[in-house]
């Protein structure tokens, strides 16, 4: 009977304790949508980890787990590691943005006969994730600042990425040693494949992360410290441009239907990984092609006499590339700020970006913080419309076609007064 | 107009810069510019030399780590305590005021001599790391209204002598038990606001500039900007207020008040 109910569920490799928290979890998450309150997915894994501290060992007991870390970046990633793997078989992955130990417990408890796992991990959960699942592979990508009053510095969290590194010595790093921080946290791997992707952002990293002297970057994108020997090593994998070029000197050509180069550096890294788990590169590319949008980010669609792309990003580094890289002509450009406790209350980062390319554009500033923008954009010489309201910023605008970028709660938000988009 | 160029120096947002803090050096230029006064915007990084010849050095919050590296290459440097000596106005924001002081805490243990240009002292302590909106009311002698900001600091300021920018109204300011915030004196504004600092607050901006300048102001002309300004003070003043029992009580009193 026991054994039939555990087969019925899916848990006969589970202890009845776990089955049991799994169930309870279930149910919860499940009562927490039917009230409306989002996914439940965050409810339950809180659930699942109050009730079995230990369960994410036994949940992924079995599986081949890729783990992806970075500030930005690290969904799309997800998402573009899954859709290639998936051609090896069935790969259980955390989608709804659920990327802590917790949300993560649930996705891995929902793996039906997966073999493998792609798994956004949170920057400051990695410790936990990387010691209980034991991963195979490993991908970082950057490190700078996010949520300025609550996430620890971006040193620390380098410092205690080291020890992941430390602490895994059969897992494979894939490390985008462009970045500073990432170099310095992978020093310690036995196995790491050294990816340059190129550095936009820099303004994080510009102390050494070992000796905190000033670092010195040159034009090919290489840096070096200007007192200890801490300097960009040789990169196993080179991105450049649309090219990727392997330590075979093969190059492989990048297409993405996702617009901003960064999202180019995101493919690159899942590409890689798809080479090294000996997918077909000629399958992963087509995989990594049929994105077009990650949980509504990037979404193009139409809404009443309007074309409306949707853009996320939560801090000045995910701003600044989309603002440089994104192509703005002839369209309208909405601008949300919100600062709840998911965005960070603190809004002085907006600062960091420069938004002086904007200023031939119609441009609306909207969000709870919709006053901070209007401030900084004036002060930048950015002539602009307000409204807290987001709804009626985008119904504001004069062109058909418009850019939304907002950041984590505003997004989310505005994906919610439209319809899910 | 005079034909003097205003030199506003951003000493080492490399390492000073974590709040956005070059946007008060932003504001500054701009809001010199937008009174047709000719104003230039200097980035020093942490490699190069600091001038003497700036009218206002700015400096903004930053780690542990790089507000070490950034005092031990002021001092090495010189060129900021040369040009305060020589009367240069200072803004100085959360590392930025601890450097200027004579000691300050760094990582988990031990203390390091600030630059010494101001009689204050920070504290490690044991108590939560200061994280807020922070309400200044501020001296009487600026003539501005109540300064606004947002705070994150762990390290507890003493003043040893002198005043401070203001009197905590919201928020913890220099330390928990002080009840105020920063640090006046005629050269010398420093705070723990950030957000950043100017942008809430163009009444300091202006009177670092009416400082450096030694002329009054003009009015400026841009009203959208203005309005923004206002906006934005009316919306984050109004955030903190009164708790909100208070609220619900004050409403109910003043619903009796129009019944009697």
């Amino acid at each position: 009977m026991k054994y039939l109910l555990m087969r019925y569920f899916g848990f006969e490799n589970y202890s009845l304790g776990l089955a049991t928290a799994v169930l309870v979890a279930r149910t919860t998450g499940l009562v927490s949508r039917r009230l409306g309150k989002g996914a439940g997915v965050a409810l339950a894994g809180k659930v699942l980890i109050g009730l079995q501290p230990n369960c994410l060992g036994d949940l992924a007991q079995g599986l081949d787990c890729v783990l992806v870390s970075a500030t930005n970046g690290k969904t799309t990633t997800t998402a573009m590691c899954a859709a290639s793997l998936m051609s090896l078989g069935p790969v259980v992955t955390n989608d709804l943005g659920n990327n802590m130990s917790g949300g993560i417990a649930v996705a891995l408890a929902n793996r039906k006969n997966a073999k493998r796992a792609v798994l956004e991990v949170d920057e400051a959960h990695l410790e936990t994730v990387a010691a209980f699942v034991e991963p195979s592979h490993v991908i970082l990508m950057n490190l700078s600042r996010d949520q300025l009053d609550r996430v620890s510095e971006v040193r620390s969290l380098a410092n205690r990425w080291a020890k992941v590194v430390q602490n895994e010595p059969d897992t494979t790093f894939i490390a985008n040693i462009s970045d500073p921080l990432i170099h310095f946290a992978t020093l310690g791997a036995k196995n790491i494949v050294k990816v340059s992707l190129g550095l936009h952002w820099k303004f994080d990293a510009v102390g050494c992360p070992v000796c905190d002297s000033a670092l010195e970057f040159d034009s090919n994108q290489t840096y070096r410290c200007t007192s200890c020997g801490f300097a960009k090593p040789m990169a196993d994998y080179v991105l450049h441009g649309h090219e990727l070029i392997c330590p075979d000197k093969t190059r492989i050509e990048i297409a993405v239907n996702l617009p901003g180069d960064f999202n180019l550096g995101n493919a690159a890294m899942a590409l890689i990984l798809a080479n090294l788990a000996g997918v077909d590169m000629q399958v992963a590319k087509q995989r990594v092609l049929s994105i077009d949008n990650v949980a509504g980010r990037y979404k193009t669609f139409n809404k009443g006499d309007k074309t409306i792309s949707l853009m996320m990003a939560k801090n000045p580094a995910g701003w600044a590339a989309i603002l440089d890289s994104v192509e703005f002509s002839g369209k309208s450009i909405v601008l949300g700020l919100n600062a709840e406790i998911a965005d960070g209350k603190d809004t002085s980062w907006i600062y960091d970006v420069d938004f002086s390319p904007l200023g031939s554009y119609d441009v609306v500033a909207t969000g709870q913080r919709a006053f901070d923008l209007s401030v900084r954009l004036g002060y930048a010489g950015v002539a602009h419309r307000v409204s807290v309201d987001q709804q009626r910023a985008i119904s504001m605008v004069d062109s058909p076609n418009l850019v939304y970028l907002g950041n984590y709660t505003a997004f989310q938000s505005l994906r919610k007064t439209l319809g899910h988009v | 107009m005079s034909d003097k160029i205003l030199k506003i120096v951003l000493v080492y947002p490399d390492l000073l810069g974590t709040y956005g803090d070059s946007g008060n050096a932003e504001i500054l230029v701009a809001r010199a510019k937008l009174r047709g006064i000719n104003a230039v915007l200097v980035t020093v990084s942490s490699t190069q030399p600091v001038p003497l010849d700036g009218d206002v050095y700015v400096l903004g919050g930053g780690e542990d780590g790089p507000q070490q590296a950034a005092v031990t290459l002021l001092r090495k440097d010189g060129g900021l305590e040369r040009a305060h000596s020589n009367g240069a106005q200072i803004l100085a924001i959360c590392a930025g005021f601890q450097i200027l002081g004579v000691e300050f805490p760094i990582s988990k243990s031990g203390s390091v001599a600030g630059l010494g240009l101001l009689p204050v002292r920070t504290l490690r302590s044991t108590k939560p790391r200061c994280v807020g909106e922070l309400m200044v009311d501020p001296d009487p002698s600026l003539g501005v209204p109540l300064v606004s900001g947002y705070e994150n600091h762990a390290g507890q300021t003493e003043i040893i002598s002198g005043k401070p920018l203001g009197r905590v109204v919201y928020g913890v300011g220099n330390s928990y038990e002080s009840g105020c915030d920063g640090y006046l004196d005629d050269t010398v504004i420093a705070s723990y606001c950030h957000g950043p600092m100017l942008a809430r607050n163009p009444g300091i901006a202006d009177v670092i500039l009416w400082r450096a300048l030694g002329t009054d102001l003009s009015e400026i002309s841009d009203a959208n900007l203005m309005h923004s300004i206002d906006d934005l003070r009316f919306e984050r003043i109004s955030s903190i207020g009164t708790p909100k029992y208070w609220k619900d009580l004050l409403s109910i009193a003043r619903r009796l008040k129009q019944l009697l």
